[in-house]
């Protein structure tokens, strides 16, 4: 038998064949009628391939209503898509070898956008912000748990644009005590917000410009990522995709809203700052007496429980948990 | 039985059988990758033989002759003619994951087949084995230049031979 000649793939073949591949995998996994109807016939031939990496970037960001980092090219252009995902798959006229592989970073993980205010870079020299509303927060939050770890005077002196006016106001704002319970007066402060009306969680809508919402496509961004930590953010498996969409619709929403609420503030001038202060300082009064209040009914409650307790010592003939219960249930209510 | 598909290779009097494809300095290479340095040095000389091409190996006077069973082990390891220098990567696969991988490379299989045929797998299993091929020329690469540094560093003696030869 005639021996059979060699196959001409190099490693870069390999590497860029398997990218296009995994692609045409995920869109058949993912999008499997798209995929019946329109992609499992076209040929396994490079350009095609690429139109499988657009289709599946294009399909996870329309359904999922997802956006994703896309792929540049040398020149920083981002890879170009038809309007129509089926067109896209067919659109393309050839590929470069290096060019594909390097679409691998795209491809064996989602790469989604972040959204993220960036609080993180505001440690690295060089980098301020002139924003009243953030300025506002940190000056407010200093001492919480929600502290950024940043001098809030110098901060406010670096914050170059911003009207000497407004900067003062914030200087003047009473940080919060140390021991306020932020998760909840940032609900509590969000209550209030016609912007946070619409959100999940509305808490978060406060806590974005902290970088703490816990959502983690709203607590960083990749600018800061790359400057801060010298690496892109993290890209995730594809078989997340529900809840990284969940998240990325949230961070989008969050960076909506909190962009409406800072053009109030900024429009209300000094105004908007002090009507913040008053705001945040009045829900943090109504925690403090509640919180107040519940340390009395407690204490009241372990009173009562400790005088039956000491009283059913000496009293043998009824039962302790019976006696107990007797009067844990006649106890004035808290 | 030589035909117009196979070669006959010679060296040091005895003929081998070797398919038609396989390239001449593909065998020299594996026959110095194995040990044979003598071959490096041998002259090929090209024949025929009815349908058959021949290569015959001269080696320089004085070299020492291949061991006949050893060669003929060798010979039958040479991977035939390969397209690019990563094109190893064919070896060692099975011939019918050879075939799936050789209709990806001349765009004959659809998306659905590819998938089907897990081709994935077989990439890698490619990758991999291109990336060996790769790795020994490296070696070879640096073996090389390790000689070269050596020869440069080696100080100029008197010439031991006669003026003029």
């Amino acid at each position: 038998m005639r021996p059979q000649p060699a196959i001409a793939l190099t490693r870069k073949d390999c590497e860029a064949l398997a990218v296009g591949i995994e692609a045409v995998r995920l869109l058949r996994a993912h999008f499997p009628a798209f995929y019946a109807q329109h992609a499992a016939a076209l040929p396994a031939v490079p350009e095609r391939l690429l139109g499988a990496v657009a289709a599946l970037l294009q399909l996870v960001e329309e359904t999922y209503r997802l956006p994703l980092s896309w792929p540049e090219d040398d020149m920083g252009e981002e890879l170009d898509h038809c309007e129509d995902p089926a067109e896209t798959l067919v659109m393309y006229d050839g590929v470069s070898v290096e060019f594909m592989a390097e679409l691998g970073r795209h491809v064996y993980q989602m790469l989604p956008a972040y959204y993220g205010i960036g609080v993180q870079l505001l440690l690295e020299d060089g980098y301020s912000t002139a924003d009243p509303l953030r300025l506002a927060l940190y000056q407010l939050f200093q001492h919480t748990q929600l502290s950024i770890g940043v001098d809030i005077p110098m901060l406010l002196e670096e914050a170059h644009g911003l009207p000497a006016a407004v900067a003062e106001a914030i200087g003047m704002l009473h940080p919060l005590p140390r021991d306020v319970g932020t998760r909840e007066l940032c609900a509590l402060v969000a209550r209030d917000l016609p912007e946070a009306a619409d959100l999940p969680d509305p808490g978060r809508l406060v806590r974005y410009a902290f970088g703490e919402t816990g959502n983690p496509l709203a607590d960083t961004n990749e600018h800061e990522q790359i400057e801060v930590f010298g690496v892109h953010p993290d890209g995730w498996d594809w078989s997340q995709l529900a809840q990284v969409a969940a998240w990325s619709q949230e961070a989008q929403q969050l960076d909506l809203a909190f962009g409406r609420w800072h053009r109030r503030v900024v429009d209300a001038g000094p105004a908007g700052v002090e009507l913040l202060g008053e705001l945040v300082h009045r829900h943090a009064r109504t925690l403090r007496r509640r919180d107040k209040r519940q340390a009395r009914s407690s204490r009241a409650l372990i009173d009562t429980l400790g005088a039956a307790l000491e009283e059913e010592t000496h009293d043998d003939d009824d039962t302790p948990g019976a006696a107990l219960a007797a009067r844990a249930a006649a106890a004035p209510a808290a | 039985m030589t035909t117009a598909s196979t070669k006959i290779v010679i060296v040091a009097g005895n003929r081998y059988t070797v398919p038609a494809e396989t390239d001449n300095e593909a065998i020299r290479q594996q026959l110095i990758a194995m040990g044979f340095a003598d071959v490096a040095s041998a002259e090929i000389k090209k024949g025929t033989d009815g349908e058959a091409e021949t290569v015959e190996f001269v080696k320089k006077a004085g070299t020492k002759g291949l061991d006949a069973a050893a060669l003929a082990a060798l010979l039958a390891r040479v991977p035939p003619l390969p397209v690019r220098s990563g094109a190893a990567a064919s070896a060692g696969m099975h011939p019918a994951d050879v075939q799936l991988l050789r209709r990806l490379a001349t765009g004959q299989l659809t998306f659905e087949q590819a998938l089907e045929g897990c081709i994935l797998e077989l990439l890698a299993a490619a990758d991999m084995l291109a990336g060996r091929a790769f790795e020994v020329e490296a070696a070879a690469r640096r073996q090389g230049e390790v000689l070269c540094q050596r020869c440069d560093s080696i100080p100029a003696a008197a010439a031991a031979v006669p003026s003029g030869w």
